[in-house]
């Protein structure tokens, strides 16, 4: 069975019966989760858009990209992880790591690129990702995929 | 002379899908059987599909625990029911970027997919968003996107804009902006190869659920009761049932040939049958000369 807990007006669904230590971590965490995941995003969708437009034009998506990065930063230097969580922030400091690569390439790019630069980038992401799934925990509503809001989100509340 | 077979392939279902998240309205209504599947077009040497569900092998846990999504089969399997493996699709049509309908994209190394760059361009706005926005990027899920960037670099994404027209011989995309996503698009299937068809197929994706969604209340003729929109839209229900008009207009007025993948009452208007892991093939239509899969 699934619930859903509240805080900060952000509804996170959570399996009954875990630790409420380990529930107010996870909100911890879901604010970085929140910056990571709209930077990789941004990033994947606009490095999609630049090849199927073929074009080269960033906008202010480096700009924003970096707000992000430095809130997810300070959220990251603030994490204080329970035991059994210890490794979190470690992963989630090695994840900004790839991710501040990609921002580098990002701008190496902004006049010029090449498919090997796309590769790179692409596969900085994705190590991202993966350190993110690495942490991921849907019994405490640590996700990927944010279905927090979805219509099929609470079905399980009716069984 | 007809083109195309075309299957409704049953990957998953949930069996306490809510009823008002298919028919906006239907609060308290209870819960009802929702199936996720996607949709085989076979013929004129293409193997297309429309969607291509979601990634089971990072999530299975999850969406089991989190929607009560069940007996989720491989593509492999799925597939093999009709004869197809995932290497023969040469063609997906990606209706949006929701997790179920674009998540499994690696399974088809062979396939060029087509999405609309709305659904793109639009998803980098919302993450541009503050947080307190982001129920609009409820059902996406990143790692999708990120994917798309490696279809992209091997050629194999095409970002369309708008309606297309023969995609295939006799299949058309349609756009329908800012309705249950702000890029979807739905598929119709002159079947005939004709302009102006007399025997078109419309595969809905996710504009309609349920039949409710089209105005049919069991008959599959006209529309005879009013539009129910679907529960989910970052864009608007007017759009939504302004698509759903589209839709049966391109059918001729029979709701019948309106196809939602999600519905699971399909069964009862087309030859179906449940496999050994049971979940159900629904046969809409076949090619000329094809070999029927119910048996």
């Amino acid at each position: 069975m699934t619930g859903l807990r509240q805080a900060s007006g952000h509804a996170v669904p959570v399996v009954d019966g875990v630790d409420e230590r380990l529930v107010a971590y996870a909100f911890a965490v879901e604010a970085i989760f929140a910056e990571l995941r709209a930077i990789i995003g941004q990033l994947s969708g606009t490095f999609i858009l630049l090849q199927t437009r073929r074009t080269h034009d960033l906008g202010e998506l480096p700009a924003l990209v970096r707000d992000r990065r430095d809130r997810a930063v300070e959220r990251i230097d603030c994490l204080n992880s329970p035991e059994g969580r210890l490794a979190d922030r470690g992963k989630l400091a090695q994840a900004v790591d790839h991710i501040d690569a990609a921002i580098v390439a990002l701008r190496s790019m902004r006049h010029d690129r090449c498919h090997e630069q796309i590769v790179s980038v692409s596969a900085r992401l994705r190590a991202a990702y993966r350190l993110m799934q690495d942490v991921c925990d849907h019994r405490i509503g640590l996700t990927m995929v944010d279905i927090g809001n979805a219509c099929c989100a609470c079905g399980k509340k009716l069984a | 002379m007809s083109l195309y077979s075309i299957w409704v392939l049953e990957y998953a279902y949930t069996n306490v899908f809510p009823k008002t998240g298919v028919l906006y309205g239907a609060h308290n209504q209870g819960s009802l059987k929702l199936a996720y599947c996607y949709t085989v077009i076979k013929g004129n040497g293409h193997v297309a599909m429309q969607d291509v569900g979601y990634n089971n092998k990072d999530y299975a846990r999850e969406f089991a625990d989190s929607l009560g999504l069940e007996k989720w089969q491989s593509p492999r399997t799925v597939l093999g029911e009709i004869g197809i493996k995932p290497e023969d699709v040469d063609t997906i049509f990606i209706s949006h970027a929701h997790f179920d309908h674009f998540g499994n994209v690696y399974d088809f190394p062979n396939a060029t997919f087509y999405i609309q760059e709305r659904e793109i361009s639009k998803f980098v706005w919302a993450l541009s968003l503050p947080e307190r926005m982001h129920f609009l990027l409820t059902g996406i899920d990143p790692g999708d996107i990120l994917r798309g960037v490696e279809l992209a670099t091997q050629g194999r994404l095409v970002c369309i804009d708008g309606d297309m027209e023969n995609v295939l011989p006799g299949i058309d995309l349609r756009a329908a902006f800012d309705t249950h996503t702000y890029g979807s698009m739905w598929v119709t299937v002159r079947n005939d190869g004709k302009p102006e068809s007399q025997d078109t197929w419309v595969l809905a994706g996710d504009l309609a659920y349920q039949f409710e969604n089209l105005g049919d209340s069991g008959k599959g003729g006209a529309p005879d009761s009013r539009y129910v929109p679907i529960g989910l839209a970052v864009g608007s229900q007017t759009n939504l049932l302004m698509v759903t008009e589209s839709m049966i207009k391109a059918v001729g007025n029979e709701t019948r040939r309106v196809i939602p993948p999600h519905e699971e009452r399909i069964k009862n208007r087309f030859p179906s049958r449940i496999t050994k892991d049971g979940l159900r093939i629904t046969e809409i239509c076949l090619a000329d000369g094809a070999r029927s899969m119910m048996v």
